[in-house]
Parts: C-alpha cells; sequence; structure tokens
C-alpha cells in the first residue's frame, strides 16, 4: 500500500485530503508545519509528498528544497498545491525541486486520479 | 525665504561680499587715478610752455634783455617737473616753486617711456642752454632754436597719450561696476537655483520610496488575499464533491439537489476570484506574460471541448474555422482565457442558432480572430459601456445571466496586456461579433523591478 505524506496546515483541507486519499486505499501520514514535514519526510519514507505552500514556520518551497537536500538515493515524487497569486508560483515550485503542482481549491473528482499518475 | 537661513548660503552671501568689496576697492582705486590724472595734464600742459619760454628766454638772455637766474629759474621748473611726472615726487605748483604737489609715479608705461624720450632730449637740451650761460657759443644758441619745436611736440605726444589714458578709464570703470553688480546677481541667482534643485530632489526621493513601498504592500496583499479566499473554497467544493460522488455514503434525491446548488455557488464563487484577483494584479501592474508558441487552432478546440456541454444543453452549433497554420507566438493561458470567455458569452446570450469561431492571419504580422453569435445582440448604448466592469446587459429582468460582471473588462485589460485590441460590433435581435487582433509574435516590455514575491 502506498504511503502519501500530506503537509497541510489547514485542519479542514487536511481532512478533505485526507478523507480523499485514504478512500482511494492509500496510507496518509500528516504534518502541519514545514519542519515536521522535513522531519517525517525522512522517517516515513512516503511514496508522494503533498505539498501545502503556505505553512506556519518554513514554508512549502523551503521545505522542499531540505527535503531535496536530505535525500540519498532517488526522489520522492513532492507535488505543491499553490494558491496562484503570482503568475511565477508555479515556476517557483519547480525551481525548489517539486514534481508538479495543483492549484487550490482542487478538483474533488479529478484529484484522485491525477496523485494516482505521480505516484506510477 | 528659508534660503537665507541654511548654512549653505551664508557661502554664496560671503562670496557676493567680496566680489562687492573687490569692485569698490576698483572703483575708488580708479577715481583716485583720475584725480592725478587732472594734475599731469595740466603740469605736462605747461612743460610744453615752458620749453618754448625757455628758448624765448635763451634768446632774450643773449640780447641782455633776461637775467641769468631767470633763465634758471624756469628751466629748474620743467627739470623738476618733468622728473616728478616721470618717475613720482613732488611737482611745482606755481613757477616760483612756493607750492607742491605729491604726484605718484607715471604707472603707464608708453606714457613713462615717451617722458624717457622727453628726458633724453631734455638732458640735451638742458647742456646747451647751461653752454649758453656759460660761454655764449653760437652752436649752442642754434641747436636751441633748431630743437625746441622736436622738445615741443614730444611733449605734446606725451599730453596727448595722457588725456586717452584718461578718457579710457572712464568707461573702464563704469564696465567696472556694471560687472560687479552682475557677477553679485549671477552668484545670487545660482545659489538659490542651487538651494530649489536640492530640496526639489529631496521630496523626489522621498516620493520614490513611498512608491516602492506601497508597491510592496500591493505585492503582499494580493499574495494573502489569493491565499485567504482560496483555501476555505477549497474545502467548499472539494467536501461537496465528495458528498456528490457519494464516497461519504449514499444520497438522497432532495439531498443531491441541494448539494449541486451548493456546489455551483461554490463554483461561481470561484469564478469571481479569479476575475477579481486577475484584474487586480493587471491593474496593479503585476500582471506577467509568459510567452511560447502555439497553435491557435489547438486553443480553439480546447475552448469548444470545454463549452460542449452547455452548448449542446440548449441545441446550438458551434462551428470553428481557425487556419492550422496560425502560430501564435503569446501567452497561450490567456489568449485562451480571451477565447473562453466570449465563446461562453456567446452561448449564455444565444438561444437558438450557432456559434463561430473564425482564426485568420493579416498581413501586417497580426491574428485576428472572431466570435460570433446569432443571439440577442445589444443596443448602440449598451455597446458604449460594454468593457467596463461590472455593466451587465440585463434591460429586462426575467433575462438576468449569472456572471461575474468583470468578464469583457477583463478582456480587454489582458488583450492590451498583449498589445492588442478588442471590438465588438452587433445588431440588436440578430446577434453579436467579438473580434479580436494580436501581434504574432509579442515582444515584451522591460520587466517591472520589483519582482518580489513575498506570498510563496
Amino acid at each position: 500500500m502506498k504511503k502519501i505524506l500530506v503537509v497541510e496546515d489547514n485542519e479542514t483541507n487536511l481532512y478533505l485530503i485526507r478523507f480523499i486519499l485514504e478512500k482511494k486505499g492509500y496510507a496518509v501520514v500528516a504534518a502541519t508545519t514545514g519542519l515536521d514535514a522535513v522531519a517525517l519526510a525522512v522517517d516515513e519514507k512516503p511514496d508522494l509528498i503533498i505539498m501545502d505552500i503556505q505553512l506556519p514556520d518554513i514554508d512549502g518551497l523551503e521545505a522542499t528544497k531540505r527535503i531535496r537536500a536530505s535525500e540519498a538515493d532517488g526522489e520522492i515524487p513532492i507535488v505543491a498545491l499553490t494558491s496562484y497569486s503570482m503568475a511565477n508560483d508555479e515556476e517557483k515550485a519547480l525551481a525548489a525541486g517539486c514534481t508538479g503542482y495543483f492549484t487550490k481549491p482542487i478538483d474533488p473528482e479529478t484529484f484522485a486520479n491525477s496523485i494516482a499518475k505521480y505516484l506510477e | 525665504m528659508d534660503f537665507f537661513v541654511r548654512k549653505r548660503s551664508i557661502f554664496s552671501l560671503g562670496t557676493i561680499f567680496v566680489v562687492i568689496l573687490v569692485t569698490s576697492f576698483f572703483a575708488i582705486d580708479t577715481l583716485r587715478l583720475q584725480k592725478y590724472d587732472g594734475i599731469r595734464i595740466n603740469l605736462s600742459g605747461r612743460e610744453r610752455m615752458l620749453s618754448q619760454k625757455m628758448t624765448k628766454e635763451i634768446l632774450l638772455y643773449n640780447l641782455g634783455v633776461v637775467s641769468e637766474d631767470a633763465v634758471l629759474s624756469t628751466v629748474r621748473v620743467f627739470d623738476t617737473t618733468l622728473i616728478a611726472l616721470k618717475d613720482g615726487g613732488d611737482a611745482p605748483l606755481d613757477l616760483s616753486m612756493t607750492e607742491f604737489e605729491a604726484i605718484p609715479e607715471m604707472e603707464n608705461k608708453e606714457i613713462k617711456e615717451q617722458l624717457e624720450e622727453v628726458m633724453t632730449s631734455w638732458s640735451t637740451f638742458k647742456q646747451k642752454i647751461e653752454s649758453v650761460l656759460e660761454n655764449n657759443d653760437a652752436s649752442s644758441v642754434n641747436y636751441i632754436i633748431d630743437n625746441n619745436t622736436e622738445l615741443l611736440d614730444e611733449m605734446d605726444a606725451a599730453v596727448v597719450m595722457m588725456q586717452h589714458n584718461a578718457e579710457e578709464r572712464i568707461p573702464r570703470f563704469y564696465w567696472l561696476i556694471a560687472l560687479g553688480i552682475l557677477l553679485s546677481v549671477l552668484i545670487l541667482i545660482v545659489a538659490i537655483t542651487k538651494a530649489a534643485r536640492r530640496k526639489y530632489v529631496k521630496q523626489l526621493e522621498q516620493a520614490n520610496i513611498r512608491l516602492q513601498e506601497i508597491d510592496r504592500l500591493k505585492s503582499i496583499f494580493l499574495a494573502s488575499m489569493s491565499h485567504e479566499l482560496r483555501t476555505p473554497l477549497n474545502s467548499i467544493i472539494g467536501f461537496t464533491g465528495i458528498l456528490l460522488q457519494g464516497i461519504s455514503g449514499a444520497l438522497g434525491d432532495e439531498q443531491k439537489k441541494q448539494l449541486t446548488m451548493v456546489k455551483v455557488s461554490g463554483q461561481h464563487l470561484l469564478d469571481l476570484i479569479n476575475d477579481l484577483l486577475d484584474v487586480s494584479k493587471i491593474e496593479a501592474g503585476k500582471a506577467e506574460v509568459s510567452v511560447e508558441e502555439f497553435a491557435l487552432a489547438d486553443v480553439a478546440n480546447e475552448v469548444t471541448e470545454a463549452i460542449s456541454p452547455a452548448a449542446n444543453k440548449k441545441e446550438l452549433d458551434v462551428v470553428k474555422e481557425v487556419q492550422d497554420e496560425i502560430v501564435l507566438l503569446s501567452d497561450r493561458r490567456r489568449v485562451k482565457q480571451v477565447l473562453t470567455n466570449l465563446v461562453s458569452n456567446a452561448v449564455k446570450f444565444t438561444d437558438h442558432g450557432q456559434v463561430t469561431i473564425t482564426g485568420k492571419q493579416l498581413e501586417n504580422k497580426q491574428v485576428e480572430f472572431e466570435v460570433s453569435d446569432t443571439g440577442i445582440g445589444m443596443k448602440e448604448k449598451e455597446m458604449k459601456r460594454l468593457f467596463q466592469p461590472f455593466q451587465q446587459i440585463d434591460e429586462s429582468l426575467t433575462k438576468k445571466q449569472e456572471g461575474t460582471g468583470l468578464g469583457l473588462y477583463l478582456c480587454k485589460k489582458i488583450v492590451d496586456l498583449l498589445h492588442g485590441e478588442i471590438r465588438a460590433e452587433s445588431e440588436y435581435g440578430t446577434g453579436s461579433t467579438f473580434t479580436v487582433t494580436l501581434p504574432l509574435r509579442h515582444r515584451s516590455e522591460k520587466r517591472r523591478v520589483s519582482e518580489e514575491d513575498p506570498g510563496s
């Protein structure tokens, strides 16, 4: 069973994403801060990380950079959740090391399928 | 005027004071020299006369009419006066040498040289006179007779020179005063101008700092607005989506119906937020254009696919006539945004018939695409407000359409951003046509300096 690390500080949205993913059959581990995310990425070794950008301590991009720096072999796919405030939000995410991105609000019907693609 | 208070202006005022001081000094000196000019010309004129008097006296001495003392007295006056004129000293004012006036050395080189020449001639002349008084030799007398005119002429030349000198000094005097005044005024003007300029520059710098701060705050505002608004929307759209899929449990028909309304409202809210943020970004000058090559036909296909459910529902035909070869170098997402808006408007305001999308390349390196419909059309006065924000063509309340009211305004802003033009033609009751012209290859302007994105 694939394990997904979800990094999201908003409780409601975290519940939403966890619900969708668990119904799809994935195991979900959650982090609510960037620093926790970096720690859990190392400890839990998830198959995919879903990273919200706005986080209370270090932001999602910084967390991504640190995770990438700590990876010894192989890259865990990291998908960013962006708010699309500026045109280059997406470019910044990719530059920080993200594999892809979603723009909030996510589409509940297609989200699970899109996630599956990253896990192939 | 706070000009007089600043430290720097004291320097300028000091300089002006010095200029006035120097000018006054030269002016007073000029006046002093004027005074001596008069005396010298007077004395020089007398020397001319004395040269003739001496000649006459020598001849009269020969005839025994005039005494030796008389001649010597005249000689002494001439001699003393000449020396005083040339080298400076006490000059006798009267022929009996009782009153004297101290005059300075002749400062004009030319005149002094001329007086030297006079002195040379005079030395010889004096010798001859002394010779006559001693020996009464005829050759000396003849010399005096022959050369006294020369002495006279040389002295005359000196007088003329002195007169010219005096005359010249007067205009020089006036010029000096004028220069002094001009210089003072100039320094004053320059100093005042510099002070004003410094103040202006400082104001500009402060204004610039304020503007940069405002700009920075705008960026922060847009970034946080986007984030704050999307977060709750995520859960609204997300959870209604899940519920409607039945994943959280089976739903009754009425529950499905109501949840659908919530979902549609959420979607509408999202459209509003997206449009508002887009407009805000463009108006704040923070919108960026990401340029790529793409085929217009591909975009048209995507748009028609997306609109087909709505079009099918109303049994409208959507016809595409876009040449495949048209390749644009521009912002694909925004072009698609404009086309989507125009096509969905067309579908919205048409009840039967068709919506046509055409695209063609113009000769002047431009692309033109049109969206026309057989809908209700617009009246002339509605056309006037067409591209303004928050306008909707809803004359009759029954036909009130949903929408953000920002659609066409945003389209115009985007088309402007891409250096293009948008216009509309319509006939009430028949239909409308919206035409967009864009350059084939987008040329971007200089990017803004403030690219900092504090939001992410």
